[in-house]
Parts: structure tokens; C-alpha cells; sequence
């Protein structure tokens, strides 16, 4: 490996520490991405869901975060891989007779349950995010309430121009432009899937498609969001991909069974009283998160 | 007792080095491992092939010279031990053993199963002791120490320098070794005046020989011969992070990786 | 006997030490840089005399056989460290300690230099707590004391079960930050094959690098010889296996004198020999001996009955239990010295009370004290020791009674050394078990720490300054000059020579056969024929060793059976030299008992004969060497019987 200059060398335990209280910080968005994921379970036809992606999905402070995570994440990897490459090449000669030395429950594995997870990352984020950046397509939802608003708005812009218009031709151009926007929203009416939604008073209109989408933006220009709620029931309607995201979670599992309890050995947090009660919730947390998740493709195979 | 021996053999350092089997018969149980392999030296000679080359010295357990990869594990398959405390009656009559030396880019093998450890030696020269220059020092008594902090001090004190740790570890990390030296001084108010020089020093000076991070699988405590828990590793990270917060220099001037 | 100047100080014996280093010369900073020093071992005199020399300035070079200085055999000192701190108010002095030391001696030990050690005991604690030695504490935080063998006191400082490796890091700590600052150079597993003598100073040493089998040239202004004990002579001793007298016997046969080899310290509380297999012998601390009794049954029939297996010891009722050592010595009881401790278990063995499959073993008993104290207090005091008998008995020591059976252990004899622990060759020093100086003829439990250390820190950097004063005019020493090529051609073809035999006995073969003979007849027990006749018999042996030893590989590789017999072949003229003090000391004193010397089983000194120091000269290849006498004089001490009863 070529040296690295010097301000980028660190010693062994910084660059732990740094992995750990990465590892720490993803695991509280293990949290967060979880009590959100839960959501879904509730017989709502996805309101609180989408309200909660929503509020993730617009929210500026969100927003900031999800770059940290980005940079945490690749960071994490990048700490991972570095050491373990160091590490495999403190020990260039290995064992003939491998290795029957007592070790934590999935200590060993950490560098292959993290690729994994890594893997995962991967196929998570072209399923659902690359949807949002419009990477993929995906399905989305505009809010009724964004329409209305949109559509005064929109009103309200071509009252206000009209006001302010000195010639005829002017007022001509606007009238058309009226004409154009009024004939515009006979689409509203005669798409099945608009017209009952709002006229079914819900918040949302859902499970759109990008052409749709293209259709309703050209009329007005509402904003819209990816619909993650339908993105999953849809997708966990394959059998495999519900296999491939168990067998992930597994994965994940076993990073984190070590990776708590791991996390803090390592910034120093070792304690006689205390150390069994943080091996205990690690357990736990590890279960609880990794089942927790595996709930929803299961939930949306069998019940969706 | 019977057994089947399969050894490493290593003519020298630069020599590429193979697994030899040999036939041992008409063991005692109470026989020790190393005995064993005395006995089977003598056969060697009787035969005038080179004896196996390994290193013991104290054969009690305590002088950490001995070094064996047994089985796969380092000092065989018994807790608590070093090579030479391990008895045959903890193996079954007709097994085979693998004898391995030590492994690791920081303890390079010299002979057979023999290997090099002045790494170790490095490591404690970089800072692990408390620099008190013969005489001018105050009376034993003068500074009370907590009982339960000498206890600890001596837990990780007894570390025996053996190597068992990274041999175990499968990162070939010396964190362990470096820990126990940390923890020890740490504990005691005498070690305390130098404990942030000598933990980045250490720390420093483990880097740069070439050993493997830790990851805390805990295969380390669970060879270490005189028992040493993990928990001391804590206790280096924790003087580190306080070295590192207190933003001291290191020792003898020099610059350290953050 | 000219030569024979041991420059005791004048004065009375309390300002002896005192009145020396004031009067004493010094070398200054600037001209210590001039100087340098060779140490030979790493143990605890090694390793801290070599530290205190570099933080002076000196430079020194240290070498170690082993793979690193922390390995030295120091390490396996279990028990304590004696110091007369008189921490527990119970009556203790340096004067007490100085006298205990002496009587435990059996009145064979320099007056003047025991003195010394009491004096500068205390020091030593107080350095060890500095380097941070985690002696053991009571909950104020002060330092605790146990009792040991000889002592009517509580001096004995320990770090759990472990203190003679605590003590060896503390030195070994000191040694590293030597070497770091580069005052101190390290040669790891490099073995000290000869000694190199300049107009007859010690100017220099030739080592074997036993990784490569290099040999090595390394000059200096003065040679510290720190290589320990030759207990290995016996094959079978609680030594380390690289423990050997190759370095002072090297200097023995440039002229250094070789004192009282006849005193060999047999340590009562070992486990006992298994087969012909065993290689080494394992020593249980004698601290043990604090708490558990020795015992064997009062009956032949029980004897039976347990030889056969027939019967467990504890099935043996109170009444049928002989604690002999408590019926034989009721003030000291369990802790009477080493040598009466070994020698009234060989007493009971012999007459055919021994235990174990072989009958040469006794009980050492820890009901009493766990019922006493708990176990779990038992497991405090004595858990490590416990847990490493169960791993070579198999069997639990809390539950059945441990055997155990005197085993050689230490040598109280070595080079001659003055007051200043120079040897009678001008420039080389002796400290440590290397030399023979205070503990006359029989070591005290807990002394080895004390005096290693002692001598290393306290005593060395001191008197070394004075002899080596006048040499700060001489340049560094080149090892290019006819000395160096003389005594390397030496050494490459001793080693040719023993290659080349390709005879059919191994090196461990003919070892097993001296060890034989040194102990059956310079053993526990020694008679005038006995050890005449194993003069006769080593001399044959080493004979034998030259005509039919087979010694397989190389010089220039790692080759452990080179060193093994390079070792062997210095052994068979030790042992014949031992044999010879034996034969010629006329009493028991200590470790040498002859069972000529005796009233009632107890050991017979002939004080108007032997109150000597017997300081042996060699005189060339197969002659015989010449017994030369330093006086013991007592001022202080009034000479009495030992009496432990």
C-alpha cells in the first residue's frame, strides 16, 4: 500500500474510535429509518407513513442530515476497509490449522456482515431512493392540498397579470393562457385516479406514474414526492426480492450483534456493573432492529 | 499414548518453510507437551536428523518464552496455560496435532517454531514504565494506594509478554500486550504523571511494528495465559482519548499520528 | 591468600557502607560517557544494574540469552521480597534482618556485606513502588506483609504470586528506558561463550548469536557477570532451562575465584519427579508453607494402603497424621528454613514414610487453613499457585493435599567477590546468585529478590565508580587485537571439536547421568566417600562426554543441541569442583550437610575448622585446582548453634 501523507495517517485507535462512533450514529438512523418503517404496518392505507416521509423528505434539517449520513456511511466503509486491509496484512503467513480461539458471536465477521450491509445499502437505495432523485422510476404522490394551493396560485397569477394589463393585447394573451389553463384541468376530471381522489376528500392522490406525473406537472406545477408506500407493497409482492431482503437483514444482524456492544469497548466503555447490562441491550437492539425490519417485506407479502 | 505430529519446519528465517509428520508412541499422560517434544527430539538425534527448534525456557508458566500454535489455538487446547503447563492427557490417544509457530508480520519466524518477539521489547521501550531513575524516590507507604486499584494494576501486570494475544487475534493486534502495560501503570498514582505520553507513544510505536487493529473479537483474553481481560484494552482506549483530548505532546519531542 | 582481599571497609559494621561511599571515588558525569560496561544477563541484578548504570551515564551493553531481557528467571520468584521496613510494628530492624540473614546462613556468609543488604533492603521497596510494582495492599492502601521460612517476623513485600516477575519488570521497565535513551545497548538471544582478559583485566566477552551462531566480539572497560545460578548442574532443578555456569565458569577458568560450590539450596515445597521424561522441576512458593502443614501418615500400613491407591489421604484421621515438621520444631513449626524443611522430608521419605506413587513426596495440607480462613481467602493468597499445581498434578489442591518433595533450587555458591563485587580479576564484577557473597550457606526465603536487587541498584553503581575510576584515561577497546582472535579461536573450536565427536549418546543423555551422580552424591545428603567417588565418576563421565557425546546440525544455524552441550561440558568440570568443596568441607553448615556431621538429625558446624570461606582457584586443564581460604570474622554476630526448635 503506498504511504499515506502524513496528515492523513492516523493512529490504529483514532481511526476505531471514528468507526465506532460512526457505527454509533447509524444506529440511531437504524432507529429512526425503523420507527418510520413501522408505520407501515398501521391499517391506514399509509397515512402516518407518508406523512412521515414526507416530513423526512421535505424537512431542511432532514435534508442536512442526509448528507452527514451519506458522508458517515461512505467513512464508515471507507475505516472498515482500511483497517482491514491492515489487518489482514499484519498476518501475511496465516494458521494451517485455522482458528479455535473463543471469540464474540459474530466478531469474526464484521468485515463480511458489513459488506454485505453495504450491499444492501446498495439495492435499498436504487429501489426507493434512486426514485427520489429520479435516478429510477418509481411511483409517486402529490398532495391534494398542494394542488389546491398550486391552482390559486396559479389563479391568483393570471388575475394578478390580467389586473396589470394595459393593452388588449396583453388581456388576449392572458384570456388564452386562462382558456389554456382551465382546459388544462379537465384532465383532473377525467383521470379516474385525480377525480376520486379529490373528490373523495384524501389528502393524497397516490400510486402515480412518472407519465402522470408529466401530465399533471404540465397543467400545473405541484410538487410532488416519491409514493415509498406503494414502491414497498409493490415490491414485496416478489418473492425473491422478500428472500434477498431477509437474507440481508440477517446480514445486518450479525454486524450488529458485535457492532454495539463493540462500539463501546471501544471508545473505552468497559465497566464490571455495566458492561453485561450493554451486552444485554445490544442483543437486543440488534434482534429487535433486524427483525423489526424483516416485519414489513413479510408483512407485505402475506397481507398486501 | 500415541500421537501424530504434523510440525512446521523452518531452516532459517529467509528459508521457505513445510509441515513434517511425525510418529510418536508410548506417551505418559502425565507427560507435559514440551516433554513430548523433548522425547521426540531424542529420537531425532538418535536418528541424526535436526531436533525441532522451539523456544521454553522456565517451564512453569510464568517466563513467557514458550510459543506454541496447538490445535489452533496458541498454547493448545487448555485456558489458562502457556505451552509448557499443557499435559497430554488433555488430548486423545491417536490424535493428530498441528504444531504451528506463532503468526504474525511483527514476530517474523527465525527457526522452525521459534519466533522473533523483540517487537514487544519495542513497544515497552517506547514508554511502558514509569521513569523513575534509581534512588531519590519516597517511601513505599508515602502514597496510599487503593486496594482495588493495585488489584487491578496487578491484573493486568501479570501479563507474561508471551505473544499468546496476537497469535490468537486474528488481526495478529498487539492491543492486549499494549493494554495491559497502559492499564497497569494507569492504575497506580506513580503512572499516572506520564500516562498520556506513554499511552500515545505506545500506541504509536504498536502502529509502526506492524501490528493488526483490534476489533474486539475477544479471542485475545480468552488465550492470554494469565487471564487478562479485555477490559484493560478499554482502559487503553479511554487513556488514549484522554491523551488525545489533553493534547499532549508526545514523549522525546517527534510528531505522532493523530 | 594475598589476593584474597575482600576490602571490607573499616568501622563498625552500621557505618561500614556509610563511611565507604563517602570516602569512595567517583567518576564524573563527563568521563562516565567514556566508560563502557558489558552486563551479562537481564535477571533482576542484570536488568537493574545495567539501568542504574545508564541513567549515570555509563555506556553500557547488556546481553540475554533468551528472546528478550523480561524472561530472565528472576521471573519465577513467587513468594516476596525481604525488606526490614517494620511496617507491621513487629519488632523488625535492619539489625533483625541482617542477623536472620546471617543465622539462616548458618554463619557462613560475609558479615559486612549482609550488613549492606539489610541497609539498602528498604530501598528497594521504595524503588519498585516508584517504577510501580503493584505489591500487594490492605484496604488503607498501605503495602501488606506475609511471614516466610527463617523469619519471626512479617518482612516479606509480594505482588500476589508472582513477585520475583513483578520485580523483573520493574528492572526490566528501567532497563527499556535505558534503552531507549541509547545509554543502554540490548543483544538479545546472544549467549556469553568466554571472557576476554587484556593484561589480565577483563576487557571484553565472545557471545554466539544462537539465532545464526555468529560469533561475536564486544569490548569494554569492565565485565559484569549477572548470569545466576548453576543449579542445572543436578539436570533436574527448578532453574530455567537456559539457566547455566557457562559465563562465570568461563571467568573461573580465567582466574576469577569460584567460592563455596558446594552450597546448592534444595527448596523443600517442589512437585515431586513424575518419569525420565520430566525435564524440569517445578517449585510451589514456600509462602505456601504459611498457612498449609506438612504432613505424611504415622503408620507404615497407611503408607501402603496410599502407594497403592488404596487409600485417600484424606481418609487419614487427625491422629494418624505425623506433622513432623511441627513435632520436630515447635517455635518455627511449618516454617523453619529451607534446608531443615528439605532435609526432615528427605528424613521421613527415607525411613519410608513417603507418599505418592514413587514414595518420595509428602502432604503439604490446606484443610486447617481453609477452614481457618475460607477458601476464598486461601484462594486469594495462594490461587495462581493452585490453580498451576492442578494443571501438573490433576488434582484439586482445595480438596486433597498437595505432595511435594524437595527439589535444587538456588546455589548460594558462585565467583568470589569482594566487598566491592569485584572478582579476583581486576574489571570483572559478579552480582546476583552469580556470585557467592551473603548468603553464606543457606539462602533464606525471600533474600534472592532482595540481594539481585540490591546489588544492581544499590551496591554496583557505587563501587564499580571506585574500581573503574582510574580507567577513564583509557580509550574505547578495539576487539581487533590478538586477545579477541585468541579467545574466538578458542571458543569456534570447542565448538568444532564437539560437532565433529558425532559419538551415540545424546547431550540430554549424559546430563541425566551427572545429574544422577550430583544428586545421589552432592546432594541433599553428602558423606566423605560419596563425593570422593563422584569425583572419580565425573571425571569419567566427562570422558565419556568427549569421546561419545552426539551433538547433530551446525555451527552457523540455530542449533539448540550445540548450546545444550557447550553448557554440559562446563557442568562436568562444575561438578567435579563441587564434589571436591564437599568432599573437603568437613561439617554441615546450611545447604552442605555431610552425614558424618550431625547430632540427632540435625546439622553439625565445625566452626574452628570451616568458618571460612573456601574460594577455589583454578590451575589449568585436569589439575587439580587450589582451595583457597578467606576467614570469616564476626565482630558483630555471636556464633551460636541455629536453633529453630
Amino acid at each position: 500500500m503506498p504511504k499515506l501523507p502524513k496528515f492523513l495517517q492516523f493512529a490504529s485507535i483514532t481511526k476505531k474510535i471514528t468507526l465506532a462512533l460512526i457505527g454509533l450514529f447509524l444506529m440511531l438512523f437504524l432507529l429512526t429509518h425503523l420507527g418510520i418503517n413501522l408505520c407501515l404496518l398501521r391499517n391506514d392505507g399509509g397515512e402516518w407513513f407518508r406523512a412521515a416521509a414526507h416530513f423526512m423528505g421535505t424537512n431542511y434539517i432532514v435534508k442536512v442530515f442526509e448528507v452527514v449520513l451519506f458522508g458517515a456511511i461512505a467513512l464508515h466503509i471507507l475505516l472498515a476497509l482500511t483497517i482491514q486491509i491492515h489487518n489482514w496484512r499484519a498476518r501475511p503467513v496465516g494458521y494451517a490449522s485455522g482458528s479455535k480461539s473463543k471469540t464474540a458471536f459474530g466478531s469474526k465477521l464484521m468485515i463480511w456482515s458489513g459488506l454485505l450491509v453495504a450491499l444492501f445499502l446498495c439495492i435499498h437505495l436504487v429501489n426507493f431512493w434512486f426514485a427520489k432523485v429520479g435516478w429510477n422510476e418509481g411511483r409517486y404522490l402529490i398532495k391534494v392540498s398542494a394542488i389546491e394551493k398550486a391552482y390559486k396560485v396559479k389563479q391568483q397569477a393570471l388575475s394578478d397579470a390580467f389586473i396589470k394589463t394595459e393593452t388588449d393585447e396583453e388581456r388576449m394573451q392572458i384570456e388564452a393562457d386562462f382558456v389554456a389553463f382551465q382546459d388544462g384541468l379537465e384532465f383532473f376530471q377525467t383521470n379516474e385516479k385525480l377525480s376520486d381522489a379529490l373528490h373523495g376528500g384524501f389528502d393524497y392522490i397516490t400510486d402515480l406514474s412518472k407519465a402522470e406525473i408529466r401530465e399533471i406537472t404540465a397543467v400545473l406545477p405541484v410538487k410532488y414526492e416519491p409514493d415509498f408506500y406503494v414502491m414497498v407493497r409493490d415490491l414485496f409482492q416478489n418473492k425473491w426480492i422478500v428472500l434477498m431482503y431477509l437474507f440481508f437483514l440477517t446480514a445486518l444482524c450479525f454486524h450488529l450483534m458485535h457492532a454495539f456492544q463493540s462500539a463501546f469497548q471501544t471508545l473505552g466503555m468497559a465497566h464490571s456493573k455495566y458492561t453485561p447490562i450493554i451486552k444485554v441491550v445490544g442483543v437486543i437492539f440488534a434482534l429487535g432492529v433486524s427483525v423489526g425490519f424483516a416485519i414489513i417485506p413479510i408483512f407485505f407479502y402475506f397481507c398486501k | 499414548m500415541n500421537f501424530t505430529l504434523k510440525i512446521w519446519r523452518q531452516e532459517n528465517a529467509k528459508a521457505k518453510g513445510r509441515f513434517e509428520i511425525y510418529k510418536i508412541t508410548d506417551i505418559s499422560s502425565d507427560c507435559s507437551f514440551l516433554e513430548m517434544l523433548d522425547i521426540l527430539n531424542e529420537q531425532l538425534v538418535d536418528k541424526i536428523e535436526k531436533p525441532i527448534c522451539f523456544d521454553h525456557d522456565c517451564r512453569e508458566g510464568i517466563c513467557g518464552m514458550c510459543s506454541l500454535y496447538i490445535n489452533g489455538r496458541p498454547h493448545g487446547n487448555d485456558d489458562d496455560i502457556t505451552t509448557c503447563q499443557l499435559h497430554m492427557r488433555k488430548f486423545k490417544d491417536g490424535q493428530t496435532i498441528t504444531i504451528e509457530p506463532w503468526r504474525s508480520k511483527a514476530f517474523p519466524v527465525i527457526k522452525d517454531l521459534v519466533v522473533d518477539r523483540s517487537a514487544f521489547d519495542k513497544i515497552i521501550q517506547a514508554g511502558g514504565y514509569i521513569s523513575a531513575t534509581t534512588g531519590g524516590v519516597p517511601d513505599g507507604n508515602a502514597i496510599p494506594i487503593r486496594k482495588t486499584d493495585a488489584d487491578t494494576a496487578m491484573d493486568a501486570a501479570a501479563c507474561i509478554g508471551c505473544g499468546a494475544c496476537v497469535a490468537s487475534c486474528k488481526n495478529a493486534s498487539a492491543m492486549l500486550f499494549v493494554a495491559a502495560k497502559v492499564s497497569h501503570l494507569a492504575h497506580l498514582p506513580q503512572g499516572k504523571i506520564e500516562a498520556h505520553e506513554r499511552v500515545q507513544a505506545m500506541v504509536k510505536r504498536m502502529d509502526e511494528l506492524g501490528f493488526g487493529n483490534c476489533t474486539n473479537t475477544g479471542a485475545c483474553e480468552a488465550e492470554c495465559p494469565k487471564g487478562i481481560k479485555i477490559d484493560h484494552i478499554a482502559k487503553l482506549n479511554r487513556e488514549f482519548i484522554a491523551a488525545r483530548l489533553g493534547a499532549q505532546l508526545p514523549k522525546e519531542g517527534g510528531s505522532v499520528a493523530i | 591468600m594475598a589476593n584474597l582481599d575482600s576490602k571490607i571497609p573499616q568501622g563498625t559494621l552500621e557505618q561500614k557502607w556509610t563511611t565507604y561511599k563517602t570516602s569512595q571515588s567517583l567518576i564524573n558525569p563527563a568521563n562516565k560517557r567514556r566508560i563502557d560496561v558489558i552486563v551479562v544477563g537481564t535477571g533482576l541484578a542484570g536488568a537493574s544494574a545495567a539501568a542504574s548504570l545508564g541513567a549515570l551515564g555509563f555506556n553500557v551493553k547488556i546481553f540475554c540469552i533468551s528472546d528478550s531481557p523480561r524472561r530472565a528467571h528472576s521471573i519465577a520468584a513467587q513468594g516476596g521480597i525481604n525488606a526490614a521496613k517494620n511496617y507491621p510494628n513487629d519488632g523488625d530492624s535492619v539489625d533483625r534482618l541482617f542477623y536472620d540473614t546471617i543465622k539462616g546462613g548458618d554463619y557462613r556468609a560475609r558479615e559486612s556485606n549482609v550488613h549492606r543488604l539489610a541497609e539498602v533492603s528498604n530501598s528497594i521497596i521504595d524503588q519498585s513502588v516508584a517504577q510501580g510494582v503493584p505489591f500487594a495492599r490492605d484496604y488503607s492502601g498501605y503495602l501488606d506483609n506475609r511471614s516466610f521460612g527463617g523469619a519471626q517476623v512479617s518482612r516479606t513485600f509480594y505482588a500476589r504470586g508472582q513477585t520475583g516477575q513483578q520485580l523483573l519488570i520493574g528492572a526490566y521497565g528501567a532497563l527499556s528506558r535505558e534503552i531507549e535513551r541509547k545509554t543502554v545497548e540490548l543483544f538479545a538471544r546472544q549467549e556469553m561463550l568466554d571472557l576476554v582478559l587484556v593484561d589480565g583485566v577483563a576487557r571484553g566477552i565472545i557471545t554466539r548469536d544462537v539465532t545464526t551462531g555468529e560469533i561475536h566480539r564486544h569490548a569494554a572497560h569492565a565485565v559484569v557477570l549477572a548470569t545466576g545460578g548453576y543449579g542445572n548442574v543436578f539436570f533436574l532443578s527448578t532453574n530455567a532451562m537456559n539457566s547455566n555456569v557457562s559465563a562465570i565458569w568461563k571467568a573461573y577458568k580465567k582466574g576469577a575465584y569460584f567460592a563455596n560450590p558446594c552450597y546448592v539450596q534444595i527448596h523443600p515445597t517442589c512437585i515431586p519427579v513424575h518419569g525420565d521424561y520430566q525435564s524440569k522441576l517445578t517449585l510451589m512458593s514456600e509462602s505456601l508453607r504459611n498457612d498449609g502443614r506438612i504432613w505424611v501418615p504415622k503408620s507404615l500400613e497407611d503408607v501402603k494402603e496410599i502407594r497403592a491407591g488404596r487409600m485417600k489421604p484424606i481418609n487419614i484421621p487427625e491422629e494418624g497424621r505425623d506433622y513432623y515438621l511441627e513435632r520436630r520444631y515447635p517455635a518455627f513449626g511449618n516454617l523453619v528454613p529451607r534446608d531443615v524443611a528439605s532435609r526432615a522430608a528427605k528424613e521421613r521419605c527415607d525411613a519410608g514414610y513417603g507418599v505418592g506413587s514413587t514414595g518420595l513426596a509428602v502432604y503439604l495440607d490446606f484443610s486447617d487453613a481453609i477452614k481457618r480462613l475460607g477458601k476464598e481467602k486461601v484462594e486469594e493468597r495462594y490461587g495462581n499457585l493452585f490453580q498451576m499445581y492442578e494443571k501438573i498434578e490433576d488434582e484439586n489442591p482445595y480438596e486433597t493435599p498437595m505432595k511435594i518433595y524437595p527439589a535444587v533450587h538456588y546455589t548460594m555458591g558462585g565467583l568470589w567477590v569482594d566487598y566491592e563485587l569485584q572478582t579476583t580479576i581486576k574489571g570483572l564484577f559478579a552480582i546476583g546468585e552469580a556470585n557467592f557473597s551473603d548468603h553464606g550457606a543457606n539462602r533464606l526465603g525471600a533474600s534472592a529478590l532482595m540481594q539481585g536487587l540490591a546489588d544492581g541498584y544499590f551496591v554496583l553503581p557505587y563501587t564499580i565508580q571506585n574500581c573503574l575510576a582510574d580507567q577513564i584515561q583509557v580509550p574505547h577497546f578495539s576487539t581487533n587485537i590478538s586477545e579477541f582472535d585468541e579467545v574466538e579461536n578458542h571458543v569456534k573450536a570447542r565448538i568444532e571439536k564437539l560437532l565433529s565427536i558425532n559419538g551415540k549418546q545424546s547431550v540430554d543423555t549424559i546430563h541425566k547421568k551427572l545429574g544422577k551422580i550430583m544428586w545421589d552424591y552432592v546432594g541433599m545428603a553428602r558423606t566423605k566417600n560419596g563425593t570422593a567417588q563422584a569425583i572419580e565418576m565425573i571425571k569419567q563421565l566427562r570422558e565419556e562426554f568427549w569421546n561419545d557425546v552426539r551433538v547433530v546440525g551446525k555451527a552457523d544455524e540455530m542449533n539448540n543441541e550445540l548450546e545444550k552441550a557447550l553448557r554440559l561440558a562446563d557442568y562436568l568440570e562444575l561438578g567435579e569442583l563441587m564434589a571436591r568443596d564437599a568432599n573437603l568441607r568437613d561439617e554441615s553448615c546450611g545447604g552442605h550437610f555431610r552425614e558424618e556431621y550431625q547430632t540427632d538429625g540435625e546439622a553439625k558446624r565445625d566452626d574452628e575448622h570451616f568458618m571460612h570461606v573456601a574460594a577455589w582457584e583454578f590451575t589449568g586443564e585436569n589439575a587439580e585446582p587450589k582451595r583457597n581460604v578467606e576467614p570469616l570474622n564476626y565482630e558483630t554476630v555471636k556464633v551460636a548453634q541455629r536453633n529453630y526448635k
